[in-house]
């Protein structure tokens, strides 16, 4: 997987990046998805026509990339994905004729933008589609010649246009838009791609199978956060998609505002209001192994800028645990063999969803009650067992007190080393393991639990009927 | 025609049903959704707690509702649809009360249907997605729940209406069992197949389908002639609030955030001819009890407008 974060936020002054990518590098952020959007916007452009001195002219941005651009090839800081000039879905134009106006507008800086891209060897290129004064009759009419424009101007055959799921603004509530569907969405992205290959002329045998053609000009962004904002299954829209996903937009909000959360910050009753869990399964279900974009522009700049730059560690190590989620079975597979460290709730989760797969050779504890007993059909053994493992076996910590038994490992002088999360699994038991021996450590966090269910009761009740 | 509905919680009271279905006749009524679900709520449900309610025999169970059998035929009501009490199934919840949900409550829940002559009885999909790990698995457990009442349903001439509900993600209200609706015509289609008879029908609720941002036109349009009964209320698009349509806005310009354009659009092209059932018993909580009256004829007045745009 690819990992990188938005611009915005993270750029403190596109003209001026240095001292933003020096931050970025030194926590080991590799990459950031260029935003045209901070310097282009047809609405502007629309608005201010008739300025003859105005900034909002497409030449004038066409000169600013440049410029911009200049900048990040001296740092060598260059972007991989860039995401062109978005409409906001609730813009309205007084005079209807605007719409069309505004539409051919778009494409033209699309155009623009897409060839600044292929300047710089940007080969994913997140597009919009076309929303605003669309009748919603038309939309894949207006879209499908729309992007099929886009793709015939693309010069570069490693280019690809990802569509990108929207929320349609009704009266202020933002709803289901263009691309939320994910079946629809895959269809769409199937149709770009066949058309795309018939054009170019690509064997029809070299189309599409699973979502991946030979001239895959098209494939999907999948933004969590508008995702969240309409409600659909996230889990159910990944796997429509499939391999079509090339890149993922790791954000949070409160499912009514778009605001662009640190991921897992927009909690209530202690535990985050997204579908985490959908989304996680549904990725990993795909194997996506596209561009981990994480956009936090809200977070961030709430922060001062002083403190800004504490925020960065925390975006890495949101990527790498979003990867390692995804990618679960990735410390798994690295070994010939592999031992469970932890004889608990975890444990039992990865016997019931990876035990079969990849069947430990025993699990041990540190605590000596257990040792010698079985456990969901393992042997539970005294840590001292690992001494002697055979060669190219791992350890696999099962237990959430992870670094305290990393370090007890390493001081037995134990190297291969992995974790397992239970957070989310393919599928859950309906209750939670308890031993005799667990309820005096567990007794404080059942208080807690039990003061979190109480106010998370109340919390349901003030928030309407539960259905 | 069209009829207009609307549920009985807040409005029937067992010790003199009448004088309710009098006053729902009165206000412009014509038929009602008969909660059941208000005898076992799903708020003592999911405290794995139960009356002694179902606990009734068949024979007793006739003669509590008889008092209201009567009572609605002699203001002219009907009973169009029956909600069963739910959940039906709580995971992790206790082994006992489950079984009871399942053995007891839902086919006496079909038997009470029977007794009214009602034809639609709404049940709810098992919340089990997050346990089971997808919504096909969380399907194939309320499948084996149709299929064990489908058999005496198909008996009793009445339609099993599954309907679109939400989960909650820390207290977020995102797509829950049902809310797929070209899977839910496959699902119906394949039921009533198997059995020869319309044994599954759809319940949509518009409640919950503005929390989700569901697209309303494109979701009624596609299970068509599979739609059978409807739970029309509004809310924030935030909590279940079950209040009446067109109350909720967003912008300086009040225009309504919920689609009753999208709703009254996919009921004119599925020529939809069942009843215009309102769910918004706490609209009644919330005003007055001095006001119910009026409050009952202005959900009436919101049905005829309704109609009026679907016809």
């Amino acid at each position: 997987m690819k990992k990188v974060c938005a611009m915005a936020g993270t750029i403190f002054n596109p003209e001026k990046p240095g001292q933003s990518i020096r931050e970025l590098k030194t926590v080991g952020i590799q990459g950031i998805m260029f935003d045209y959007g901070i310097f282009a916007s047809a609405e502007w452009i629309l608005q201010n026509e008739e300025q003859k001195d105005s900034k909002w002219k497409p030449e004038r941005t066409v000169e600013y990339y440049d410029k911009v651009m200049a900048a990040f090839a001296e740092y060598d800081f260059l972007p991989s994905v860039a995401r062109l000039p978005f409409t906001k879905p609730q813009v309205r134009l007084k005079d209807s004729r605007q719409y069309a106006k505004l539409n051919s507008l778009i494409l033209r800086i699309n155009k623009d933008c897409i060839r600044a891209c292929e300047k710089i060897g940007c080969e994913m290129i997140i597009v919009q589609p076309l929303s605003v004064g669309v009748e919603r009759e038309k939309e894949w009419e207006t879209n499908k010649a729309f992007y099929l424009e886009l793709a015939a101007w693309c010069e570069r055959a490693e280019t690809k246009l990802l569509l990108i799921n929207q929320c349609r603004n009704l009266n202020g509530h933002l709803v289901r838009g263009i691309c939320s569907d994910g079946e629809m969405a895959a269809e769409w992205i199937d149709a770009l791609n066949r058309e795309t290959a018939k054009r170019s002329g690509t064997p029809e045998d070299a189309s599409i199978s699973d979502g991946v053609s030979a001239s895959e000009r098209f494939g999907f962004c999948l933004d969590i956060g508008n995702c969240n904002l309409c409600g659909p299954n996230m889990q159910y829209m990944a796997e429509a998609l499939g391999k079509r996903i090339k890149a993922v937009i790791l954000t949070e909000n409160d499912g009514q505002n778009n605001a662009k959360l640190l991921p897992f910050t927009s909690a209530y009753g202690r535990k985050s209001t997204l579908d985490w869990l959908g989304v996680i399964r549904g990725l990993r279900e795909t194997a996506f192994d596209g561009y981990l974009i994480l956009e936090t522009v809200d977070t961030t700049v709430s922060f001062s800028p002083l403190l800004q730059p504490y925020l960065f560690p925390v975006y890495k190590a949101l990527l790498d645990y979003f990867e390692m989620q995804i990618a679960i079975e990735g410390d798994l597979k690295k070994y010939e063999h592999i031992v469970l460290f932890g004889a608990g709730n975890m444990c039992r989760n990865y016997m019931k969803c990876y035990g079969k797969k990849y069947p430990p050779l025993f699990t041990c504890d540190n605590n000596p009650k257990l040792w010698g007993t079985e456990f969901e059909g393992l042997e539970i053994k005294a840590p001292e067992a690992l001494k002697n493992l055979p060669e190219n076996s791992g350890v696999i910590i099962c237990n959430i007190f992870y670094r305290e038994i990393e370090a007890q490992l390493h001081s037995m002088g134990i190297e291969n080393i992995g974790y397992f999360n239970d957070e989310y699994m393919p599928s859950f038991y309906f209750d939670r393991l308890k031993r005799e021996e667990d309820f005096e450590e567990a007794s404080e966090k059942e208080t807690l639990d039990a003061e979190e269910k109480k106010s998370h009761g109340k919390g349901k009740q003030a928030r309407g009927m539960r259905c | 025609m069209l009829k207009i509905g609307v549920q009985t919680k807040n409005i029937i009271n067992d010790d003199c049903p009448g004088k309710g279905f009098a006053l729902l006749a009165q206000t412009g009524f014509h038929c009602v959704d008969f909660s059941l679900n208000d005898y076992l709520r799903n708020s003592a449900i999911y405290q794995s707690k139960r009356n002694a309610f179902f606990d009734k025999s068949t024979v007793e169970l006739e003669e509590f509702f008889t008092p209201h059998k009567k009572g609605a035929q002699k203001a002219g009501i009907a009973i169009h649809q029956l909600h069963m009490p739910y959940p039906i199934y709580v995971p992790g919840g206790d082994e006992e009360l489950n079984a009871y949900l399942w053995n007891v409550v839902a086919p006496k829940s079909l038997e009470i249907c029977a007794f009214f002559g009602c034809s639609y009885l709404v049940v709810h999909g098992f919340k089990l997605a997050r346990f089971l790990g997808s919504e096909e698995v969380e399907w194939e457990q309320t499948e084996k729940f149709l299929n064990f009442l489908a058999p005496m349903a198909k008996e009793m001439g009445i339609t099993l209406c599954i309907e679109n509900l939400y989960d909650s993600i820390g207290g977020h209200l995102v797509e829950g069992p049902c809310c797929h609706a070209g899977k839910a015509v496959e699902r119906i289609r394949r039921m009533n197949d198997k059995y020869g008879a319309e044994v599954v029908g759809f319940c949509f609720d518009t409640g919950h389908a503005n929390l989700i941002g569901l697209d309303f036109e494109k979701f009624i349009t596609t299970l068509g002639s599979h739609l059978k009964v409807l739970h029309i209320h509004d809310n924030d698009g935030a909590s279940d609030l079950h209040q009446l349509p067109f109350t909720f806005t967003r912008t300086r310009e009040n225009l309504p955030s919920t689609d009753w354009e999208g709703f009254i659009s996919g009921l004119k092209k599925i020529r939809f001819d069942g009843a215009l059932s309102f769910e918004t018993a706490p609209v009644l909580n919330a005003f007055p009890e001095e006001m119910k009256a009026d409050v009952l004829a202005l959900i009436a007045g919101t049905g005829k407008y309704l109609r009026s745009r679907i016809l």
